[in-house]
């Protein structure tokens, strides 16, 4: 069970054996998408992407919040990555590459890495609330959970960074696993456990099965 | 052969007769429904297409087209691992995902695959239902 007070957001991974090396290749990348270069009218966040259909009602509010909470958003996104990553505390990002950098940075920080909508303890979304019980069978963790619905810069960065359009997502050692319909699957034909034991996590099924085969 | 493809047949004919009567009470499906099946119907040729509208069990107003379930089998997936399947499906489908749908559960998968079970699997409970979450994927 998680101990009380412990923050799901910036959960810290188990490095046994130090710090692995970064993965060379990505199966994802990300993908480019038109970006204001200049500070665009008061209020409006450079970062929002144009969007038609029901997700513009999103876009809008995202659009009317304060120039703070911007800066705030992308001083959250730093936090997680670690020092350094923004060149000035409070600048916001100026270019679509500042922004797939830092998100990189984010889903490399921990061993796991899954963006929901709510959190661990109180999941906001069936899908998302599956992938935490799935993680919680296995044993895991301490593994780094971010709520897309605290931040909407977040939510759509991390659709096009993926290029993968739903959440809950989930990445593994840095890579982009996908959602929950494949962790799922990953989790029914034995694939998760060999995947948690590449990073050094040992699932608590493997007892289990362990147990039946006695 | 024969034996063996009506035998396929059957299976087929039955699990859409379940779907289609499990949504008796929108037969004819809603145009984003309808436009899932033709754009997927076009894009991957598929030997089964089982989609369900699952949108009633969230907070959302009745007769909604927001969160869908489909089953998709096709040889087009021999040999593509479980991501690239679903990014097939999501790119027929950018339109709908950029649009009106929030969620959609996709279950890609071949034919032989899918005989071993053939059946379209039920989604987890919603959880959600605040303003803040309605409205947007």
């Amino acid at each position: 069970m998680r101990l009380p007070g412990k923050a799901h957001r910036y959960g810290v991974s188990d490095m046994i054996g130090g710090i692995e090396p970064v993965l060379s290749n990505h199966e994802t990348h990300p993908r480019a998408y038109p970006m204001r270069t200049s500070s665009g009218p008061a209020g409006h966040q450079g970062l929002c992407k144009p969007s038609g259909g029901r997700r513009s009602g999103d876009q809008r509010a995202g659009m009317s919040a304060s120039l703070s909470r911007a800066a705030a958003a992308l001083l959250r996104w730093g936090r997680g990555a670690g020092g350094g990553v923004l060149p000035r505390a409070g600048v916001r990002a100026a270019s679509s590459g500042g922004q797939a950098e830092q998100l990189d940075a984010l889903v490399k920080k921990d061993k796991v890495v899954v963006f929901l909508k709510g959190t661990p303890e109180q999941p906001q979304c069936g899908f998302s609330n599956a992938v935490v019980q799935i993680l919680r069978l296995h044993g895991v963790r301490d593994y780094a959970a971010y709520n897309v619905l605290e931040d909407p810069e977040l939510r759509q960065g991390i659709k096009d960074y993926s290029n993968w359009p739903t959440i809950p997502q989930v990445y593994l050692n840095g890579e982009f696993v996908g959602g929950c319909d494949i962790l799922l699957q990953m989790h029914q034909n034995g694939d998760l456990v060999e995947e948690l034991k590449k990073l050094g996590i040992r699932s608590a099924l493997i007892d289990e099965k362990d147990q039946d085969s006695k | 052969m024969l034996s063996a493809r009506l035998a396929r047949c059957m299976v087929s004919m039955a699990t859409r007769a379940c779907v289609s009567r499990g949504s008796a009470g929108s037969a004819a499906g809603g145009p984003v429904e309808a436009a899932i099946r033709a754009k997927l119907e076009q894009a991957l040729s598929p030997e089964v297409l089982e989609l369900r509208n699952e949108s009633g069990g969230h907070a959302v107003p009745a007769g909604s087209e927001t969160h869908f379930r489909v089953a998709v089998v096709s040889s087009r997936f021999e040999g593509m691992s479980p991501l690239q399947r679903h990014r097939l499906v999501h790119e027929a489908l950018s339109e709908e995902l950029a649009g009106p749908v929030h969620a959609l559960a996709i279950q890609a998968k071949t034919p032989a695959q899918w005989r071993e079970n053939p059946q379209l699997d039920i989604s987890p409970p919603c959880l959600g239902g605040s303003k803040k979450t309605r409205g947007t994927s």
